[in-house]
């Protein structure tokens, strides 16, 4: 299945035009509305941050597209699939990082990946490949229980990955990482992302954002605030003779 | 989905369901109750068999809980394209590993006369097994009103195995016949029927809606603390209010008032009418002893949801006092109707009077206890989702941990099993009666050192710093 779904989604790229779209996407949490109405898409091969304050909607807007929680109403598609009504191939088609991930503790790195290929119907070499991309080679035979939070991100991070995903959603990927690792981690996505894997990285760190995406969307209250390429922002900061954080921080408000 | 795959999915979840230690120790039991099985009393006294096959029953009845949702699950699971039921399925068979174990260890060695009761008797093994992990696989997933729905069937089965035998299912392990592998094949069945399809096929689009805070009112209610109370501004106020909450007074408190009536009903009247086998001596110890480790389990709770930077918000050996002393009284609260019991119990039985200290010996020390154990353990912490970080595990500490919890209650029912005696023993009673006197007072005596060894003592911050770095090391935040 996987070798053979991973060829249908290369093809299916070709014919979506957006592999994610949000359509009208709102929920609430009782008298808390986290999305109020969000429509966005972002088209196949494209990279986009997404930014917002605490609590702006966020975690809740990934876990939407992850089909890890039902819209109160809207329709969100990855690789052009309902995520609500087709989950299976939504979900063969992307890969979700969670906030604050907790991968199987009482397993070892490898057998992590091992669990998690077998439930995505992967062969031994999406293991062996995830391994060596997040080099993880020297802690394969360690629990994951024993790992530092550093070095359990790296391996969420593997988990997300290692079926090579048409559709990336990472929420903090860099959460916990060292300096080193971050800037492995982000030649890695943007590899990824050079080959074709379209990013949606929801992240609070400004410079993250510029080096890993080339549109930035920014939500607060539940609702897209602004939407553009981030070398608008760049030049925003620059006319007004700001940091590109003050400018953010103004259309956040 | 092929075979293979499925297995691999089978394999790592019983690795993360067992470690290797606690396997060794179970495959231990299982040689010990061989030993047993070709001794006289074992093999001769069936009723006394019923008496464990019930009380492993109704263990296994409030072992659902081991099948609950990790976080791990929802985000490396539910984020797959894999069908949330294969998953279900994948743990539900690798908990029946425990259960063939349990139920096969007081069986497996019986005498049977030919190969047909051999492959009855394997039937009736797997049939029950389903039945009871089936049954328990559902109740963490379900709404606490529909749980009542697959923890009635198993407490029932339970209950006439120890009453009446025939009539249960597990009568089959050991009068192995077609009639009742066709009674346990069809509770099997309808367990099988019962797995809660709807709500594993909404985990696949829905995981954080249906487990998280947005779910129905009925669960989302029960986690706040007491209506319009302040949190603070003390830290004993502060302390007590979030000790005390909807699930403790709504839920608990009323069914362990329930469970304590039914004991007095089970204990008291069933004998008269010539229901129990097995001697009321011996009921009534094993009753005890069942009450002593359900209330472990419910003296455990919160411990999960602790925050170590809460320990730092006043001085953490004070924090730990007053959580203690709050917890103390609401164990105190749950565990009065369970001495008004034995109290009562002893008008027309006046051994059970023995077991009232016992109850108060509890007071005093699980609240500490129970939560040191757990820690000892490695219980997980929840965090998101009022779900655990990792799934539960069965380990070799865990059993220590029950095995030492064994020993104290063992210990606090000396005194009952004293009186048992004397009345056998009518020459040396008052010799008896007052060694029973001094086993009860030294057990409140060394309940309430414990209390105030874990409380007010000077040695209580060491024991709270070791408990604070254990939660720390099981990834506490």
């Amino acid at each position: 299945m996987g070798v053979m779904s991973n060829v249908y989604m290369w093809q299916l790229s070709w014919y979506v035009y957006e592999c994610i779209a949000a359509e009208g996407l709102r929920r609430s949490f009782g008298n808390v509305v986290a999305l109020d109405g969000v429509s966005f898409e972002v088209s196949c091969g494209g990279a986009v941050a997404l930014l917002g304050p605490n609590g702006a909607g966020k975690s809740t807007l990934l876990r939407i597209l992850a089909g890890l929680l039902r819209p109160d109403a809207g329709v969100a598609r990855v690789c052009g699939y309902d995520v609500q009504r087709q989950p299976r191939e939504a979900k063969a088609c992307m890969g979700y990082l969670p906030d604050d991930p907790s991968p199987f503790l009482d397993l070892s790195v490898r057998e992590n990946l091992e669990y998690v290929a077998a439930l995505r119907g992967l062969d031994g070499s999406a293991v062996d490949w995830a391994i060596e991309a997040l080099g993880l080679g020297d802690i394969e035979d360690r629990l994951a229980s024993s790992l530092s939070r550093g070095k359990r991100q790296r391996l969420a991070l593997a988990l997300a990955i290692m079926h090579r995903p048409r559709v990336l959603l990472l929420d903090e990927p860099l959460n916990y990482l060292d300096i080193p690792t971050q800037e492995y981690v982000i030649k890695l996505l943007r590899e990824m992302n050079a080959a074709g894997t379209t990013i949606l990285v929801s992240t609070h760190i400004m410079s993250i954002a510029e080096r890993l995406a080339k549109e930035v969307l920014v939500i607060n209250r539940g609702r897209i605030v602004w939407r553009g390429a981030v070398k608008e922002l760049k030049a925003a900061a620059r006319d007004a003779g700001e940091r590109i954080e003050e400018v953010v921080a103004r259309l956040m408000r | 989905m092929n075979a293979r795959r499925l297995w691999k999915i089978f394999r790592l979840n019983f690795k993360m369901m067992y470690s290797g230690w606690f396997l060794a120790s179970i495959a231990s039991f299982f040689a010990v109750s061989f030993v047993a099985s070709v001794s006289a009393i074992w093999t001769e006294n069936y009723a006394f068999l019923f008496l464990f096959l019930g009380v492993i029953a109704l263990l296994l009845a409030f072992g659902g809980g081991y099948l609950g949702v990790a976080k791990s699950e929802v985000d490396f699971v539910f984020s797959t394209p894999v069908n949330p039921l294969v998953v279900y399925i994948a743990k539900t068979a690798a908990l029946a590993v425990l259960s063939l174990f349990l139920f096969g260890a007081f069986t497996i060695y019986l005498p049977r006369p030919d190969v047909i009761s051999h492959v009855e008797y394997a039937a009736s093994l797997i049939f029950n097994t389903a039945f009871f992990v089936l049954m328990a696989g559902a109740s963490p997933l379900v709404s606490i009103r529909r749980l009542i729905l697959y923890t009635a069937p198993q407490m029932a089965v339970a209950a006439v195995t120890i009453v009446k035998p025939e009539l249960s299912p597990l009568y089959g392990l050991v009068y192995p016949s077609p009639f009742y592998v066709a009674y346990s094949g069809a509770a099997a069945a309808l367990a099988f029927l019962a797995i809660p399809r709807n709500l594993l096929k909404e985990l696949a689009t829905n995981a954080y809606g249906v487990l998280g805070p947005s779910r129905p009112a009925e669960d989302g209610d029960a986690v706040r603390v007491v209506g319009p109370a302040r949190i603070g501004p003390t830290p004993w106020r502060a302390v007590w209010t979030t000790s005390v909450n909807r699930v403790l007074l709504e839920v608990d408190l009323p069914l362990s008032a329930v469970a304590a009536a039914v004991n007095y009903v089970l204990l008291r009247l069933l004998p008269e009418m010539g229901f129990f086998n097995a001697s009321e001596a011996l009921v009534t110890l094993l009753s005890f002893y069942l009450f002593c480790f359900v209330f472990l389990a419910f003296a455990e709770v919160g411990l999960d949801e602790e925050r170590l930077w809460l320990s730092l918000a006043v001085e953490p050996a004070r924090y730990f006092r007053l959580r203690m002393l709050a917890r103390a009284v609401m164990v105190a609260v749950l565990l009065a109707p369970w001495a008004a019991v034995y109290v009562l119990m002893s008008l027309s039985y006046p051994p059970a009077a023995r077991l009232a200290p016992a109850v108060a010996a509890l007071a005093l020390t699980l609240p500490a206890a129970s939560w040191l154990l757990a820690a000892y353990s490695g219980r997980p912490q929840i965090r998101d989702l009022e779900l655990p970080q990792s799934l539960f595990r069965f380990t070799l500490r865990e059993v220590l941990a029950v095995f030492l919890y064994f020993m104290f209650v063992v210990f606090l029912s000396v005194p009952y099993i004293l009186c048992v005696a004397s009345m056998d023993i009518p020459a040396l009673a008052p010799l008896i009666l007052l060694d029973a006197d001094v086993v009860s007072v030294a057990s409140l005596a060394l309940s309430a050192a414990f209390f105030y060894l874990t409380t007010y003592s000077p040695w209580a911050p060491s024991i709270w710093g070791w408990f604070v770095n254990k939660l720390s090391e099981n990834g506490y935040v």
